[in-house]
């Protein structure tokens, strides 16, 4: 097997309500750790723009990651109703002057709290689905149905479905058969098997590995893949063309 | 190579004994588990090197201990090198749990007692269990439980003291990191009692700090395959920041001698 470059599209890093023993929070420990699995790269978010604001663990993102040019930022995104985010225009101009490619949400009501629906979220789609910026959406925040509607209105809008789990197959093949605008984070995907199914199935274009790390086990990550009965081709797709590719084709300008 | 350096390469453990613990076997109701099938799981244990395998059906721990029991015991005697069964019963039959344990111990190759007090919605001291307890003691096999939360585990504590003869498996060691940190403490107080890793919640840090509080001859790998992939808690192990004598522990040789001091 050649060496896998790890491309990590779901870490964080920053100060959490919740921090089980053994795990960590200091970017520089996620660097670490990274290092320890062999993932050279990350896309990440700030734990406090999931966790408290995103305007400001945003902000905190930008700032810690300075140093360390293998961090490329993930933003949590909100409305803007309230005034407490950016509108969709403003927000499109500050993604553009920090070079942000890619965006995450979390509407649950244990989370932000807030509709995805077309009156509150519509405007925001658009602007993502317009420039092409990668959506990342827990699937138990969203739901399988608004997942559908989501994917159907918005075509152009690149979705990548995280948290996962292994009891999910029986509605992730319709989503995945019916959406190509439809992808998967690894991390939480345990299904015996699965990997291998769902790149006999509809290939391995369809998922992004990510290890969602400091929650998670880097190791139980990397070794989905590296253990993985498929091609080397599609180990290296997973592991990091298929999300280089995504931001590369982000339109900013 | 060591452990980590293969687990890097993808490569299988072929130098390592590793005996999976905790399996199960076949389909089950709430999802697809593709390639659940006895071959299916010898496809994923030769990729990543695992010796044996330890099952019990999903169809046993679900509605019907006799097809899962049979399901198993095919395994045992159609793969004798790969697979060592558990003879998964019902307290909801308790009539036939002396009967079901006779059979299944007749064949060679099945080795030890599962309960799943949660699927078959009784606790683990229920009274309808003593008998699997009793023949466990008098036969010095492990029991390997579902243990889910405090109260799981402060029922092993007890259970384990009544039949100090039985070796006591902590499946998922509690699963929540309260009940973690109270099985830690009665793996140490008992000698019968370990504690296996399988869990989807794959925690960072999580099995170096399991190591750290108990100590790695009471720690074993147990992956739930097919329930879920073996691949997530195979790597916890194999990246985990311990001695590679603590992860060839926990890989097979702790349960290699359970299984031997059941055998002798």
């Amino acid at each position: 097997m050649e060496e896998i470059k790890y491309f990590d599209c779901n870490c964080n890093f920053g100060m959490r309500g919740v921090i089980d023993p053994g795990s960590f929070y200091k970017v520089e420990d996620l660097k670490k750790r990274m290092e320890h699995y062999g993932i050279s790269k990350a896309l990440v978010y700030h734990s406090l723009a999931r966790e408290y604001s995103p305007m400001v663990g945003n902000a905190m993102l930008m700032d810690e990651i300075q140093k360390y040019p293998e961090f490329y930022p993930m933003w949590a995104v909100m409305p803007h109703h309230t005034n407490e985010f950016y509108t969709p225009s403003e927000l499109k101009e500050k993604l553009r002057i920090n070079n942000v490619r890619a965006v995450c949400i979390f509407p649950g009501v244990n989370e932000q709290f807030f509709s995805t629906q077309n009156w509150i979220c519509g405007e925001l789609f658009k602007m993502l689905e317009s420039c092409k910026i990668p959506l990342f959406a827990g699937m138990t925040q969203l739901g399988f149905s608004e997942i559908a509607r989501i994917c159907t209105e918005y075509p152009g809008l690149t979705i990548i479905l995280t948290d996962l789990s292994y009891s999910i197959d029986r509605n992730l093949y319709g989503l995945l058969g019916s959406f190509k605008n439809l992808n998967i984070e690894i991390s939480g995907y345990k299904v015996h098997n699965g990997i291998e199914e769902i790149c006999e199935k509809f290939g391995a274009d369809r998922m992004i590995f990510g290890s969602k790390m400091p929650e998670f086990s880097g190791g139980a990550a990397v070794s989905m893949v590296n253990y993985a009965r498929i091609s080397d081709k599609e180990k290296q797709m997973i592991a990091h063309e298929n999300i280089e590719k995504l931001l590369e084709g982000v339109v900013l300008s | 190579m060591n452990i980590y350096e293969m687990a890097k390469k993808g490569l299988p453990l072929d130098d390592v004994l590793i005996i999976d613990c905790h399996c199960h076997m076949g389909p089950w109701q709430h999802f697809n588990v593709p390639k659940g099938s006895a071959e299916g799981m010898l496809d994923s244990m030769n990729s990543l090197g695992i010796n044996i395998a330890c099952p019990t059906a999903h169809a046993a721990i679900g509605p019907d201990y006799v097809l899962g029991n049979n399901m198993v015991i095919d395994a045992v005697k159609k793969y004798p090198d790969r697979f060592a069964g558990y003879i998964t019963v019902n307290p909801n039959h308790p009539d036939d749990i002396r009967n079901e344990l006779d059979r299944g111990f007749e064949c060679d190759g099945m080795i030890g007692i599962k309960l799943h007090p949660s699927c078959h919605g009784r606790t683990i001291e229920h009274r309808n269990y003593d008998t699997a307890y009793e023949v466990a003691n008098s036969l010095k096999c492990p029991v390997l439980i579902h243990v889910w939360g405090r109260g799981d585990v402060n029922m092993i504590d007890r259970v384990a003291a009544r039949y100090p003869e039985a070796s006591f498996i902590m499946g998922h060691a509690g699963a929540d990191i309260d009940a973690m940190e109270i099985a830690m403490n009665i793996v140490k107080k008992h000698e019968n009692v370990y504690a296996d890793i399988a869990i989807s919640r794959a925690r960072e840090g999580n099995v170096e700090w399991l190591v750290n509080g108990a100590g790695s001859e009471k720690i074993l790998y147990g992956s739930d395959m097919p329930f879920f992939d073996p691949r997530p808690t195979f790597g916890r192990l194999a990246y985990a920041n311990i001695s590679e004598n603590d992860k060839r522990n926990i890989f097979g040789l702790n349960m290699k001698r359970i299984i031997e001091r059941y055998r002798r």
